[in-house]
């Protein structure tokens, strides 16, 4: 039989295959984890490999599509669409380290001893997973980590995950083990610090609703159904020894999720609110967490009106040709020099691997500013639909008509919302004394070029902050504080939620935002 | 004269320039081009021409597609209610969102594209029940059921196009009443139209006015 060689930094493995499948079935077969966004139909673009050396099918429409000219000329194919036909050795761009945990700082070393009491937040987002150690008795953080979600190779987005647990069965199960893996490896890293796994008084999760609920195992089926889109979904943990003991943790310690308020109104929305402290003054103040599904919440002194809008994973560099997630080798900064070269900035200084959703909102800025681009989402030069982005001679990456256009329709949606919730609201732009942007996305973002393309609203810049881990934050406190709790109970009453679907005009609204121009916020 | 519109419209478009496109129809009116002719020699063709380019990509130019469609939209819409008398219309067609689904874009653009070609559309809204495509159809004596799907789920899903067909085949209107689906999933997977057991996809509006057309014509014979 033929063999697949996969050659990674470290490592060779060599499968044998049956000529006629897809590198990426090859890949699953042997539970080796690639990016996938869209269940292998070549949508994502994600799972690009590059042929080093042997005989790969031709090159797809799909692939064509995909693939920049450069990236063919490379060798690169997308997994799912190119089957093996010999011997073949293959790299893969976009490696899934599913259950590795990055630490996110040092370890607070003075937050550690075998008094304290102790609790554990968790973030569980669509993407990213984030953890963390927190001392309750000092109201500090030991130590947080991140990883990305395993769930990914179900899909990018909540609904293709919801879909494939409605389908299967196993599926379902894998989905809610998948995490529950995580969390048991996040406290192996625990063990080792000097504690005992008996000072941990609770563990709590905040999350969108999909995520809980696929989580608990437990309604999922309701969220595929648009009437629970606006109604509260019951997605607690039921079998808390069953955890306790997979997890190694006491049988007197709590595990919980903090209850989200409605089937797109996830906690973590509400833990990010908290920790924005969004609605502690009467002053406006807006919150957007930019994501596969945006969440905004406007704080007009009174109420809190909070929808939810998918946009698409574009923002998470999934489906962007030269994207990736927001982690190490990503572009996070890019702008023109003067010699027509890029200069940019890359997570981690290593060598840049693609561009994450915060150096595309620059690259767009730029070439929209300097007349590449119009703000229909054309390139200049008609006739071309690439632009090259080149840092030096030899290492450039193109950013092609479709990454604009994807960008476009998660940017309309976000500034579609943005419009409605301001309308229902009966607020203008000029009436806000903040934004609040958090996200993987949001914390990256240059303020300037994202107002410029129609991201945020056009206020002084010193009145936009930029968060990372809200959620993760707003966990934390609801850990360790009883008026925290109270405050996100109070939330919870003052929330207004508007559903975007019902709303007048969304549709019109959102193409008006397709074009790459400031956002207009009247009443 | 018609020939010059035709060309500064077209570029208008192409340029997805709203502003633009309305001043040269509004002038075109003024100088004493009939609505119908804006209609049916200006704005059409255009929006063929149009799609026509931009189908060997289709997702790399849904942005402009919508851009481009809320301009024929807008201005079919105001030349229609300027015609001098009503138009002869083909049929009746129903169109919602399947189940489950909330998408309205895609369904609002095939409208705008049917009502230009002279097929008067019943719009049932978004989240359809399958039992009220049926009703719906019998009441407004509509031969089609036009079903938009934006998400593989609501495409497949069994309350969907598939439990459509099975109310049809209850009834015994099969004859009667033809399916047509749209909507992304049905780009991916070209078959996925037979696998969930509609009559017919179009992958776009004109498309769809052109595949309803011709159904309509052949349940007629």
């Amino acid at each position: 039989m033929p063999a697949l060689t996969l050659i990674e930094k470290n490592r060779k493995m060599q499968l044998e295959f049956k000529t006629g499948t897809s590198i990426l079935n090859l890949l699953c077969a042997a539970e080796i984890k690639v990016s996938s966004a869209c269940t292998g139909c070549g949508f994502c673009g994600l799972c690009r490999v590059k042929i080093l050396h042997g005989e790969a099918s031709a090159l797809t429409a799909v692939e064509k599509s995909k693939l920049s000219s450069q990236q063919i000329q490379q060798g690169m194919r997308l997994a799912c669409q190119a089957k093996a036909l010999s011997d073949l050795a293959i790299s893969i761009e976009n490696p899934v380290n599913v259950l590795k945990w990055k630490k996110l700082h040092s370890v607070n070393k003075t937050a550690v001893n075998s008094q304290d009491q102790y609790g554990i937040a968790f973030d569980l987002g669509t993407t990213h997973l984030r953890l963390s150690l927190w001392n309750i008795s000092r109201h500090c953080r030991v130590l947080a980590w991140t990883a990305f979600n395993p769930q990914f190779r179900f899909g990018a987005d909540v609904l293709t995950r919801l879909t494939a647990a409605q389908n299967s069965v196993s599926d379902a199960l894998e989905l809610s083990f998948l995490i529950k893996q995580s969390i048991k490896n996040a406290l192996q890293l625990i063990a080792k610090l000097p504690l005992s796994i008996a000072q941990i008084q609770q563990l709590l999760v905040v999350g969108n609703t999909p995520m809980l609920a696929l989580l608990s195992h437990k309604n999922f089926q309701q969220l595929l159904d648009p009437k629970y889109w606006t109604q509260a979904v019951d997605c607690q943990i039921d079998d808390v020894s069953e955890w306790q003991t997979f997890l190694g943790l006491q049988p007197q310690t709590l595990i919980a999720s903090a209850p989200p308020l409605a089937g797109f109104v996830g906690s973590d929305l509400l833990a990010g609110i908290l920790a924005t402290g969004l609605t502690r003054s009467s002053d406006c103040a807006l919150l957007i967490d930019f994501g596969t599904n945006s969440e905004l919440a406007l704080w007009d002194g009174t109420r809190l009106w909070i929808s939810s809008v998918p946009g698409g994973p574009a923002f998470e560099g999934a489906g962007i040709s030269c994207g990736i997630p927001a982690a190490t080798g990503a572009i996070y900064r890019i702008s023109p020099k003067p010699d027509n070269y890029w200069s940019c900035q890359v997570i981690g200084n290593v060598a840049a691997v693609g561009l994450c959703g915060s150096a595309l909102v620059d690259a767009i800025a730029h070439l929209l500013a300097n007349g590449e681009l119009k703000k229909n989402g054309r390139f200049k030069n008609t006739a071309s639909n690439e632009y090259q982005l080149s840092l030096t001679p030899i290492h450039s990456f193109a950013l092609k008509k479709q990454d604009i256009d994807i960008f476009q329709r998660a940017k309309a949606a976000t500034g579609a919302a943005q419009q409605q919730l301001f309308k229902a609201a009966g607020l203008t732009a000029d009436k806000l004394s903040r934004v609040c942007v958090c996200g993987a996305f949001g914390q990256f973002l240059d303020v300037k070029n994202a107002q410029l393309i129609g991201l945020l609203p056009q206020i002084a810049a010193e009145k936009i902050e930029l968060y990372e881990n809200t959620a993760l934050t707003g966990c934390e406190l609801l850990l360790s504080s009883p008026q925290a709790f109270a405050l996100f109970k109070q939330i919870k009453v003052q929330a207004q939620i508007v559903n975007m679907a019902h709303a007048l005009n969304f549709d019109e609204s959102f193409v008006d935002n397709l074009y790459l121009q400031p956002l207009l916020l009247e009443k | 004269m018609l020939t010059e519109i035709i060309t500064a419209y077209n570029e208008a478009v192409f340029d997805t320039d709203r502003d633009r496109a309305l001043e040269i129809i509004h002038q075109a009116v003024e100088n004493g081009i009939s609505p119908e002719d804006i209609v049916f020699q200006v704005v059409i063709p255009a929006m063929e021409l149009m799609i026509k380019s931009i189908s060997e990509d289709f997702d790399a130019n849904l942005a402009q597609h919508f851009m481009a469609s809320q301009i024929a939209a807008q201005v079919t819409d105001e030349m229609v209610a300027k015609f001098q008398k009503s138009p002869e219309i083909i049929g009746t067609v129903v169109i919602g969102t399947s189940h489950g689904d909330m998408h309205t874009l895609g369904k609002r653009i095939v409208s705008g594209c049917l009502r230009s070609l002279m097929i008067e559309v019943v719009d049932l809204g978004v989240n359809v029940a399958p039992e009220k495509f049926v009703d719906e159809a019998l009441a407004h004596n509509s031969p089609i059921i036009a079903i938009s799907s934006m998400m593989m789920h609501t495409a497949r899903s069994e309350l969907g196009c598939t439990k459509v067909r099975e109310i049809l085949k209850e009834r015994n209107l099969e004859d009667k009443i033809k399916i047509v689906v749209g909507g992304a999933p049905y780009r991916w997977d070209p078959n996925l139209y037979k696998t969930v057991q509609a009559d017919a996809w179009a992958e776009d509006g004109i498309t769809a006015g052109k595949v309803i057309k011709d159904l309509m014509t052949g349940m007629r014979k």
